[in-house]
């Protein structure tokens, strides 16, 4: 039989409303309250073995503090997975049941889920890691709630595939999830342009994004006083890539100091882009990262600095979003080093 | 009858005495074929496997998977240009070896891994896990220019179809299937005007589609014939795929066998231009302009399917070409693969005219394939990132698995918000 641990706040847990809302972490034999008709559902093939809680108030004023003990009470009970809620539209709750969720499924590497409303605070912050089965504002909808989260459990216990949110109940886990579907996609595009030829109604499979407009900073009135960064996407990074950039659908970006260097030498830098041919800049990296001009136009006065790093990613394939939080940081650090303009090169 | 295809299904491959097709059963002299096979100026020698739906078999490094075809010589060849001399396609008789593959393998410089397993979910994905292989692995002769070699590995490809579809001469087909080379003349009145803009992959030698046996690294749209390309008109050169079409694809073309097949049912087949990728930003604007005037003016479509070859360079054709079409007045569906981390839509551009778009996967999606193969052909190690037993269970981006996403639209996958 499949262990389950039941995480509950103290009302749930039959420990007090309100009033107790300050209890510690704590734990209780079996099945309690909402976790008695889990089990009934879940039928003999996984069992409840703890129901571990704590006051919401106390999870929210002592968060680091309650996880670790709440994953030393989960740790021992040896669960196979951990089911945390539902939290409904409780906010504080669904707090508490994302953190704990967060917690032991790192800590502990087995399969976790909760259930709460989609304007729970706590959704947002785990929906994209963590299964959240989707339920209504009030307890009022605890049968069904329950329901569709023994689906889910069953599920994963088994180690079966989660199908994307909305086909198993759960909150959007963000991103895009490939599925079957039962036309060819040649019979859907000729099906689609005949409906927008028609001028009815028409669903597109890629929905656009809304569209930014960027204002470009103001010119740089005075280029002998003013320091430069180097920032590209064209992936050149140390030898042996120590930070680990990816040559494709990139995450993160490096920051690589310049010394004292005069040029970018092919022995210690290479570019580790994926989508285009790479040869011209491993020969000679400064064509990607064109250190060698820019240190001759600091010496002539027409520059008047370098920022001593340069920053580097790859562009290929990385959504939008990923590369505006890149470009963030990299901005902010920019902007604390107090530098006034950047030479961005791309692939 | 202006061009018309006479199909031969194959039920059963195998190897035998006498090379030879008999009511769904093709049989093959390997010592034959190989023979045909060593011609080729650059490769020494070839190792030749037959492969089953069923099999616990994966076939790595896959090039280009062509499907059998042949031509009687007064009619011209199936691949003019890529193979034998010029002549015209889509035009009289062709025949087919249907639901066989011919399957080309090999590690050429910056290649990228593509499989084939004949069992399991990868076989529920790709078409080509579901039909008998004739797996083409040529040793190249030593000194020999990889991208020359890329090339001879190409032709034994189509030599080895072109072997295998000349033993249906003389034989009665299953069926034929008749294609009007009179488009426009039998336009039935009041049905839209559709018209198709194929972009083809053409970065040069290794990473292009051959247009009668020429890049198209430097091509301009062109208006063509869509049985052109169902007859042997354009050939893959390129082993960086895997999300490019094969040989086998075109010959097939989803799409344009949908637009054919609804030709005065619901809409009228207005024609065709294939335009290429190309390197610059300013070709690429001038491809989508010079495309669009062409379906515009000269196809006379009113509405417009247009699918890329690529990756995210081929985002920015399909969208400026999206851009310009919308722009003439032409209403546009956009087909995409997509390559998704985020929440938005996982292409590199995006267009505010493209409010019509059809998904065929997202392509770094991992798929578990929890398989235990007794055989594998073509190597030892898969390309690139992907670690794994190549015999056991690997995690995979369904990218790699040749046929799964389709970027011409034979496919039933699709990316959903999850």
């Amino acid at each position: 039989m499949k262990r389950i641990v039941h995480y509950l706040n103290q009302f749930f847990a039959g420990q007090g409303g309100e009033e107790s809302a300050g209890l510690p972490p704590g734990a209780l034999e079996g099945a309690v309250g909402p976790g008695r008709l889990l089990q009934t559902l879940l039928g003999e093939g996984a069992g409840i073995v703890a129901t571990v809680y704590c006051g919401d108030d106390h999870f929210a004023e002592n968060e680091e503090e309650a996880t670790a003990r709440l994953l030393e009470i989960v740790k021992a009970a040896k669960p196979d997975l951990l089911f945390a809620g539902p939290a409904f539209g409780s906010g504080r709750y669904g707090l508490a049941c994302a953190g704990v969720c967060r917690a032991v499924g790192a800590e502990l590497g087995i399969p976790v889920l909760t259930a709460m409303s989609p304007s729970n605070p706590g959704a947002d912050l785990i929906r994209r890691d963590i299964p959240v089965v989707a339920t209504g504002e009030s307890s009022g909808d605890m049968r069904p709630a329950l329901e569709r989260s023994v689906a889910v459990i069953v599920k994963l216990l088994t180690g079966e595939t989660v199908a994307p949110g909305s086909e198993e109940g759960l909150l959007p886990r963000g991103g895009r999830w490939n599925t079957r579907v039962s036309k060819r996609a040649a019979e859907r595009a000729v099906d689609l342009l005949l409906a927008k030829v028609a001028g009815g109604p028409m669903e597109t499979e890629i929905p656009l994004p809304p569209f930014q407009e960027v204002e470009p900073a103001p010119g740089i009135a005075d280029l002998g006083h003013a320091r430069i960064a180097l920032v590209t996407t064209g992936g050149l990074v140390p030898r042996g890539n120590p930070d680990g950039i990816k040559s494709y659908l990139s995450t993160h970006f490096g920051a690589y100091h310049l010394e004292s260097r005069e040029h970018l030498d092919a022995g210690e830098f290479e570019s580790v882009h994926g989508g285009f041919f790479t040869a011209a800049v491993n020969e000679d990296p400064n064509r990607l990262i064109p250190l060698d001009v820019l240190r001759d136009a600091v010496r002539e006065g027409s520059l008047g600095g370098l920022h001593e790093y340069f920053y580097s990613t790859t562009g290929n394939g990385t959504p939008v979003e990923t590369a505006a939080d890149m470009a963030q940081d990299i901005a902010a650090s920019l902007e604390e080093d107090k530098v006034d303009g950047v030479i961005l090169t791309s692939a | 009858m202006d061009f018309e295809l006479a199909h031969y299904p194959v039920q059963s491959l195998s190897w035998g005495a006498k090379t030879e097709y008999r009511e769904g059963e093709l049989v093959v002299n390997r010592d034959a074929l190989r023979a045909e096979l060593v011609t080729e100026p650059l490769i020494d020698d070839v190792e030749l496997s037959i492969v089953a739906p069923g099999d616990r078999t994966r076939v790595l490094h896959v090039v280009d998977i062509v499907e059998p075809r042949w031509k009687a010589p007064e009619n011209g060849n199936p691949f003019p240009g890529s193979l034998g001399p010029l002549a015209q396609c889509g035009t009289g008789r062709t025949h087919a070896l249907d639901g066989v593959a011919v399957v080309t393998s090999g590690s050429l410089p910056r290649s990228e891994e593509a499989i084939i397993d004949m069992c399991g979910p990868g076989s529920e994905l790709s078409r080509f896990g579901r039909m008998p292989g004739l797996v083409v692995l040529p040793k190249a002769r030593e000194g020999a220019d990889p991208g020359e070699f890329g090339l001879a590995l190409m032709r034994a490809g189509l030599r080895t179809a072109v072997f295998l579809a000349q033993t249906t001469q003389g034989v009665e087909p299953a069926r034929t299937e008749a294609f009007s080379l009179d488009l426009g003349r039998s336009a039935s009145a009041g049905l839209p005007r559709i018209g198709y803009l194929s972009f083809a992959y053409s970065h040069g030698i290794g990473r292009q589609k051959l247009f009668y046996g020429k890049s198209t690294k430097d091509i301009v749209p062109s208006v063509l014939h869509p049985t052109e390309l169902l007859d042997g008109a354009l050939v893959n050169d390129g082993y960086t795929k895997p999300t490019k079409n094969a040989t086998h694809d075109i010959l097939n073309h989803p799409m344009i066998r949908e637009l054919h097949g609804r030709h005065n049912r619901d809409l009228v087949f207005a024609g065709m231009v294939l335009a290429n990728h190309c390197a610059t930003y300013d070709e690429k604007a001038a491809t989508a302009w010079h495309a669009a005037r062409l379906l515009r003016h000269v196809v006379e479509a009113e509405a417009v399917v247009i699918t890329k070859d690529g990756g995210g360079q081929a985002d920015v054709d399909l969208m400026l070409a999206c851009r310009a079409c919308e722009e003439a007045g032409l209403r546009t569906v956009l087909v995409a693969k997509e390559e998704s981390g985020g929440d938005g839509p996982a292409l590199v551009d995006v267009a505010p005219q493209a409010d019509a778009m059809v998904s065929v996967g997202n392509c770094p999606e991992k798929v578990r394939l929890e398989e235990s193969m007794e055989w594998v052909i073509g190597g030892d190690a898969f390309l690139g990132a992907i670690q794994g037993d190549v015999a056991g269970t690997v995690e995979i981006p369904v990218q790699n698995i040749i046929g799964a996403i389709d970027p011409i639209g034979g496919s039933t996958l699709t990316a959903r918000p999850g």
